[in-house]
């Protein structure tokens, strides 16, 4: 059996199991549930604890850690271009630098406060990025919510998506004033 | 009941059709239909709709979930359904440096039919006569009381949902019942009818109710994948079964043309093709020769089978290549939708349309031509508006959850380029493909007026956008890249002139006159609308010519 459809049996498998589990995964409890292909163990915990940041669980929906996110971004490095690759092993790296240099430990040893003092700080850089962290959180930013809400998860749990099943007919829009001419001056 | 054939027929047919894609079915359907035999070619492989389509999945039960956002943007091709999508390694062309052009192919049978977005618009005498209003190029030689004939053959046997409005410069057709709105869709097409635009539904080769022995859309949104109950047009659920049927048609898939094949005095005897997996060369014998394979793959064909290209005596073969030009988009959200409960939005893969407004009565002082719009949004699949939400965490969580509903998105879905004869898709010289066959290398940039319709359009929408009541978040930054619309058309255009044009009005070649080009290729200019509809009523009436005279 090739690879893909391989990964793909697994992911058909695994989809129903992640969308029925509650979401009670300890802080430390990431171990991914395939080999990986590109990120080092390290690296896929910081990964895992960095998107699960940047889209937490809360309690209308579980958070990138469930939807696996960590995981789809290994998946994704393997097919990505050499300077994808690097810019994720610098940018990871950047991190732990950063986080060395101002707690003098591992990111992931730190409190939650000093793990938001980090994110905070690679954040601020989103509009214009300067520094190397700055374009690394958009990087992950950008893979984080694309493997969140293309995952059950996200999609079905988090934003209650209704498409991709079979209707009879097409439910058309049945609010009387959105059909009104004057509806946008009520809106207002 | 579609059959194929790994043989490789001698005999003589009275068509050798290359190619089976919306305009290569309908030869088959329409020729086989008067009696004729014919030999359909086609590159690539015979799908297995249950296996090559991806059908009701979700992203996380695709390969890399069906692409992520930024990949599928990125890519020329999809991992999930890669017959629909050609891999761009197997067939490569060539592009001068800075000038990219987009070349997005399928390679199976029913070609780009199987993925194409279904949009069936027809043109007018606003786009067929355009050159006598406005003084630039040429008209096309037929106008559209020659074409309605057939548009209604074509619209009556792939059956197209819409709405009749009455709007001259976009001609109602026979349809079956119209789509719903969805919210978005109509709080959209309310705002721009009260600035007094020519709004409806997008027209749509898709089943409201069961047509011909197809089933009515069950509205699962995935049609760009495949359809599995062929209740979007493709030719294998509408042209090739009643060609099949006919016992007149042998379809010989895997089968890529390198060239048409001439005899002594002036006429084709038929095609040399390559075989895809055993790659050992075949000829095939034909009285008539169908090129519809592509508005560029039947260039490059032509280019290939003589110097300086068949049929080329005007010099303009490969020349006026266009694509409609695409890139301004406006986006955001309606506030009244904001935390909107959650609804199925998704299913139909199309709303609501703005035909062309430009250039109709009025003089525009900037541009000539004009251009069409479409209207979405709503609780979709890919709610690619959360990659540009900025922060991070539980807030930025809640914001994209309370937006969701309320995603609107209005862009440019079709603007006519001009045709210059710089635009060009000449054969490289150097490069070959997989098969040894030498490649197409393509020049296409934007002109000023282009460019203007793109800003035009841009400002338009916003004023649509507003008057819907909704706030901007994101605009289109620059004009699309020529070939990326996949509305890509021209090369092989049709005149009255023989000295001007590779074609006449039906498509046939004034050079060489048993050889027919059916597609994109055969357009003198974009018109403003999506141009598939138009090419299958040109192959309809192409074909009824060539029966007349067989």
């Amino acid at each position: 059996m090739k690879r893909r459809e391989a990964l793909e049996l697994v992911m058909i498998a695994a989809a129903p199991i992640a969308a029925q589990q509650p979401h009670r995964h300890a802080p430390g409890d990431s171990a991914p549930a395939t080999a990986l292909r590109f990120l080092s163990p390290e690296e896929f915990r910081l990964v895992d604890r960095l998107t699960e940041m940047i889209i937490p669980a809360d309690a209308h929906s579980p958070g990138a850690r469930e939807a696996r996110v960590a995981a789809y971004i290994d998946e994704l490095l393997v097919d990505s271009g050499a300077s994808e690759q690097a810019g994720w092993r610098s940018g990871l790296a950047a991190v732990e630098s950063e986080t060395r240099r101002l707690h003098g430990k591992a990111f992931l040893n730190c409190s939650s406060m000093q793990q938001d003092q980090i994110m905070k700080e690679m954040a601020e850089g989103e509009e214009s990025p300067r520094t190397s962290l700055h374009r690394f959180f958009i990087r992950i930013k950008s893979q984080t919510l694309s493997g969140y809400y293309t995952s059950s998860a996200g999609l079905l749990k988090d934003l209650q998506y209704k498409g991709i099943v079979p209707l009879a007919a097409f439910p058309p829009c049945n609010h009387p004033d959105h059909e009104r001419p004057a509806a946008k001056k009520l809106a207002q | 009941m579609i059959t194929v054939t790994k043989d490789t027929p001698t005999r003589e047919f009275d068509a050798i059709i290359i190619g089976t894609g919306p305009c290569g079915g309908f030869a088959a359907k329409e020729l086989t239909g008067k009696g004729l035999s014919v030999l359909v070619l086609d590159a690539g492989p015979m799908p297995v709709p249950g296996r090559d389509f991806a059908r009701h999945e979700f992203p996380w039960q695709q390969p890399s979930r069906g692409l992520s956002f930024e990949r599928r943007r990125a890519r020329q091709s999809s991992d999930r359904v890669p017959l629909m999508w050609a891999q761009h390694a197997d067939h490569p062309y060539t592009t001068e440096p800075g000038k990219p052009f987009t070349w997005i192919r399928s390679r199976a049978v029913g070609g780009r039919s199987l993925h194409w977005s279904r949009a069936s618009h027809r043109f007018s005498d606003y786009d067929f006569k355009a050159a006598s209003r406005d003084g630039y190029g040429e008209d096309w030689p037929l106008s559209y009381a020659d074409i309605a004939p057939y548009y209604d053959r074509v619209e009556e046997h792939i059956g197209v949902s819409g709405y009749a409005e009455g709007y001259p410069q976009l001609p109602d057709g026979k349809f079956l019942p119209g789509m719903p709105y969805n919210c978005v869709e109509l709080i959209m097409r309310n705002a721009a009818l009260r600035m007094g635009l020519p709004a409806t539904h997008r027209r749509l080769a898709q089943l409201t109710r069961p047509h011909k022995g197809r089933a009515a859309c069950h509205y699962c949104g995935a049609c760009i994948q495949g359809c599995d109950v062929g209740a979007m047009f493709n030719s294998l659920v509408s042209t090739l079964p009643p060609a099949a049927a006919t016992g007149r048609m042998v379809l010989r898939p895997d089968s890529i043309v390198r060239a048409v094949l001439m005899a002594d005095g002036g006429k084709a005897r038929g095609v040399s093709y390559i075989d895809r997996n055993s790659k050992l060369d075949y000829e095939a014998r034909g009285k008539h020769i169908i090129v519809a394979a592509s508005t560029l793959e039947s260039t490059r064909i032509l280019l290939n089978s003589a110097p300086g290209g068949l049929g080329n005596s005007s010099g303009v073969l490969g020349h006026y290549l266009l694509d409609q030009i695409s890139g301004a988009s406006v986006s955001g959200f309606l506030p009244r939708l904001r935390g909107a409960a959650p609804r199925n939005d998704d299913g139909k893969s199309a709303g609501a349309f703005i035909a062309n407004f430009r250039n109709l009565k009025d003089k525009h002082p900037k541009f000539i031509r004009g251009y069409c719009m479409s209207m979405n949004g709503g609780q979709t699949a890919s709610p690619g508006f959360a990659l540009t939400m900025p922060g991070y965490g539980a807030s930025l969580k809640q914001r994209i959850r309370d937006l969701y509903p309320s995603w609107a998105r209005i862009y440019m879905s079709a603007g006519e380029m001009l045709p210059r004869f710089e635009n060009r898709a000449g054969i490289d010289g150097e490069r070959k493909d997989a098969w040894g066959i030498p490649v197409l290398k393509v020049t296409c940039t934007h002109g000023d007026n282009d460019r203007a319709i793109w800003a035009d359009g841009t400002e338009k929408m916003k004023e649509i956008f507003t008057e819907a009541g909704g706030e901007i978040t994101a605009v289109g930054r620059q004009i699309g890249t020529p070939g990326g619309l996949i509305h890509e058309v021209g090369t092989c255009r049709m005149g009255k002139d023989p000295k001007t044009s590779v074609l006449d009005s039906f498509c046939r070649m004034h050079d060489v006159g048993n050889v027919y080009v059916f597609g994109g290729g055969p357009f003198p200019t974009t018109g403003s609308y999506h141009p598939t509809l138009t090419m299958m009523a040109l192959t309809v009436r192409g074909c009824e010519r060539l029966v007349r005279e067989a």
